[in-house]
């Protein structure tokens, strides 16, 4: 004989009410969160797909022209020449930022007068608006009178005209994207905390120098978070577009030296108004970043380490 | 008595309600703060007083959403519909890309309604605004560039202000003054204020739109005037030049730190207006205006004219309110009062008379160039995408990284290229 009956039809049928019921209080939560993200979000992300394929000056219907503008855009001369930039400042800023973070991590991560302090001048910049950023590192960057180039002059070095100079723009936007390190420090923090004392107390008794604590303990058990810095990084990185657009006054010069992709995505839509134009061009961003990110992430399992058994 | 009663509020009620109706209310976006933005709230509280029909309200915001910081801001309310009744823009050369658009109301219907002629206007100023023979703005204001020189500069050097190109170059030599090898002084950059490519391309004879109306930055004009500034980069040095402009305050457009007000550079291209500003920042500077010298060939007196517009959107709720409102602006009188106040150049025709600063050194030059040989921006659809690539290319050799013929040849073949893909 069974024991296992089957529930009365009424009773399932008011289990069955019971769950709808759930479910709708449950969406009438979300429902501002979900008709936000429907109507700001995924229409727009969707309707940015169709126009890609369209000839759209905003003021007119789109007219549909199937490939064209993915196809000029491979012709492009000044396309071409954002991405080189945005390549470049992605490939040294962001490895610069996650080295210098994991560096004042550990800096941080001593025990010394102050600390506290530190570490909190230290994520003060970040919470500077971008654009008040840019203005303040325009002043720090003048060739003539900016901070940085007097404490050149003290140690015998004569500075560039940093963002006057098409060679050195990108480099001065670089050290620029440094200010803003404290996040990544503070997640690193974080990290740090949680290693466990004894791995260390372990590789000092197999005496273990300075490097091959950081190397074997340290950097392993830490990459988690250096991996998310890193993700999040390249993604800003491949979107910048604020400092730039203020210290360039939004033409990327000194000789389209800053035409960053997202400053000629918005000069294409709101200087020119090639609205579709400049979808495609976000439309390729959006596949080359989640490409990439997929790329390192399959990578991931050979330098992150995730195990702490 | 009841009834009478409610009649009587019935009526009452109509009739606040029919006179709160009758006025129109129309929003203008003006581009500056003051002095000239000022002028233009004076202008619309005048009108508002004189007449109790429209209700004019100003509203700054900076570049009139067209260019500047709020690039994007007008397109997205003609897009959105809710548009101002009317802008005012600081130039005209934005009317051909904003008419191909179709972000523009045609005005000529209007005119008469408005009691206004095209006669009105100085003919160059209005054609300047018209696109395929249809009118898309009006001109408030006109201005020419001139070279400002420091008088006591000049004195001192034995020199006198120049009229020739070769005189130019020579004075700005002589005028130099380095500390070390610290360029301290400039005699002249002519890539300053107003120094734009598109001034000294028609200074230089050029033409960057040719009859079949195809936009050639490799003109003669173009490519010589980038060749002199190049001249000036190899004499001064590429990185000198930068690290000097980059100290010496505001060099693109008119403020209490200009360099020739600060007395860093000894000479200056810039417009009428800046008359303005000196009188207002440094009154006892001693200065002096000549017609921008030409090169060989050139004719002399030769300016470059600018004016701004004013431009109704599609979309405009009440172009005829509006129309009322320039048709007041344009008299005479008025737009007479308002380029006093402003050092501009009225366009309008026998607004002069009631000009009463056209005995300053500055506005009188000003109105002798206005009426002798004058240029302005080319009509093409393309003139955002051509200042854009003509900027470029003027900065490459600024920068000493490109030489002429190579940057101009860079900017022709990305207009080429936006032409062909129809951008």
């Amino acid at each position: 004989m069974s024991l296992i009956t089957a529930a009365p039809p009424a009773a399932a049928a008011r289990a069955r009410r019971r769950a709808w019921k759930n479910l709708s209080l449950g969406l009438l939560f979300i429902a501002p969160w979900l008709i936000g993200f429907l109507v700001l979000t995924l229409y727009p992300f969707f309707s940015s797909l169709y126009y890609s394929f369209t000839s759209y000056n905003v003021l007119s219907p789109p007219k549909w022209i199937g490939l064209q503008n993915y196809q000029h855009l491979m012709t492009d001369t000044k396309f071409l020449t954002s991405i080189k930039n945005t390549l470049f400042y992605t490939i040294i800023a962001v490895p610069l930022g996650v080295v210098l973070a994991i560096g004042l991590a550990l800096v941080y991560n001593q025990k010394m007068p102050g600390r506290p302090l530190f570490r909190t001048l230290m994520y003060v910049p970040l919470i500077v608006p971008p654009v008040a950023t840019a203005l303040l590192w325009q002043w720090i960057f003048n060739p003539q009178v900016g901070l940085l180039n007097a404490l050149l002059a003290k140690l015998g070095i004569s500075g560039p005209t940093w963002l006057g100079d098409p060679s050195w723009s990108k480099i001065a936007l670089i050290i620029m994207a440094q200010w803003g390190v404290g996040g990544s420090v503070l997640l690193l923090l974080a990290a740090l905390q949680d290693v466990p004392r004894q791995l260390y107390e372990a590789a000092e008794i197999d005496g273990a120098n300075l490097w091959q604590k950081f190397w074997n303990i340290t950097l392993p058990m830490i990459s988690p978070v250096v991996f998310f810095i890193s993700i999040t990084g390249i993604i800003s990185a491949f979107q910048v577009f604020t400092e730039a657009f203020i210290v360039s006054g939004g033409e990327g010069g000194p000789v389209n030296s800053t035409l960053f992709y997202s400053l000629y995505l918005f000069q294409q839509a709101f200087r020119f108004f090639n609205m579709g134009y400049a979808s495609a061009m976000a439309w390729l961003l959006f596949l080359a970043v989640l490409i990439i990110t997929l790329i390192i992430f399959r990578s991931s399992a050979k330098v992150v380490f995730y195990d702490r058994s | 008595m009841q009834a009478s009663k409610h009649a009587l509020s019935f009526a009452l009620a109509l009739a606040l309600f029919s006179s709160a109706q009758a006025v129109t209310n129309i929003t203008v976006w003006y581009p500056w703060g003051p002095p000239d933005g000022q002028e233009v709230v004076n202008r619309a509280n005048e009108f508002n007083a004189m007449q109790s029909d429209i209700k004019v309200n100003p509203v700054l915001v900076s570049g009139s959403g067209i260019q500047g910081t709020t690039q994007g801001k007008f397109l997205t309310a003609v897009t959105s519909g809710q548009v101002p009744d009317v802008v005012l823009y600081w130039g005209q050369d934005v009317i051909p890309g904003l008419q191909k658009v179709g972000a523009l109301l045609p005005l000529d219907a209007y005119f008469s309604a408005a009691g206004l002629k095209p006669s009105t206007f100085n003919k160059e100023a209005l054609d300047a605004m018209k696109v395929g023979g249809q009118t898309y703005g009006l001109p408030q204001m006109s201005s020419d560039l001139m070279l400002y020189y420091n008088k006591d500069m000049f004195k001192a050097a034995g020199l006198k202000p120049p009229t020739t190109m070769a005189e130019l170059d020579a004075a700005a030599q002589k005028l130099t003054v380095y500390k070390g090898k610290e360029l301290v002084r400039a005699g002249f950059i002519p890539w300053l204020q107003q120094g734009n490519p598109l001034p000294w391309t028609g200074i230089f004879g050029g033409k960057l739109v040719d009859a079949s109306g195809k936009v050639n930055v490799l003109n003669s004009g173009t490519l010589k005037a980038l060749q002199w500034e190049d001249s000036y980069v190899k004499k001064y040095g590429a990185a000198n030049l930068t690290r000097f402009i980059s100290s010496i305050g505001s060099t693109v457009t008119s403020s209490a730190s200009d360099p020739f007000l600060l007395e860093k550079v000894a000479m200056e291209v810039n417009g009428q207006w800046h008359g303005n500003y000196l009188k207002r920042y440094k009154p006892e500077l001693n200065y002096g205006v000549v017609p921008i010298p030409v090169p060989a060939g050139g004719v002399s007196g030769t300016t470059w004219i600018n004016s701004n517009a004013w431009l109704v959107p599609k979309g405009s709720k009440n172009p005829e309110a509006v129309m009322k409102f320039l048709a007041y602006v344009s008299q005479p009188a008025v737009s007479g009062k308002h380029a006093d106040a402003v050092f501009n150049i009225s366009p309008v025709i026998g607004a002069s008379k009631f000009q009463k600063n056209l005995g300053e050194p500055v506005m009188k030059l000003a109105n002798q160039l206005y009426g002798g040989k004058v240029f302005t921006s080319p009509v093409t659809p393309q003139i955002l995408l051509l200042q854009t690539e003509l900027n470029t290319a003027f900065e490459a050799v600024q920068q000493g990284t490109k030489t002429p013929q190579a940057a101009l040849q860079a900017g022709q073949q990305n207009l080429d290229q936006a032409a062909a893909q129809n951008r």
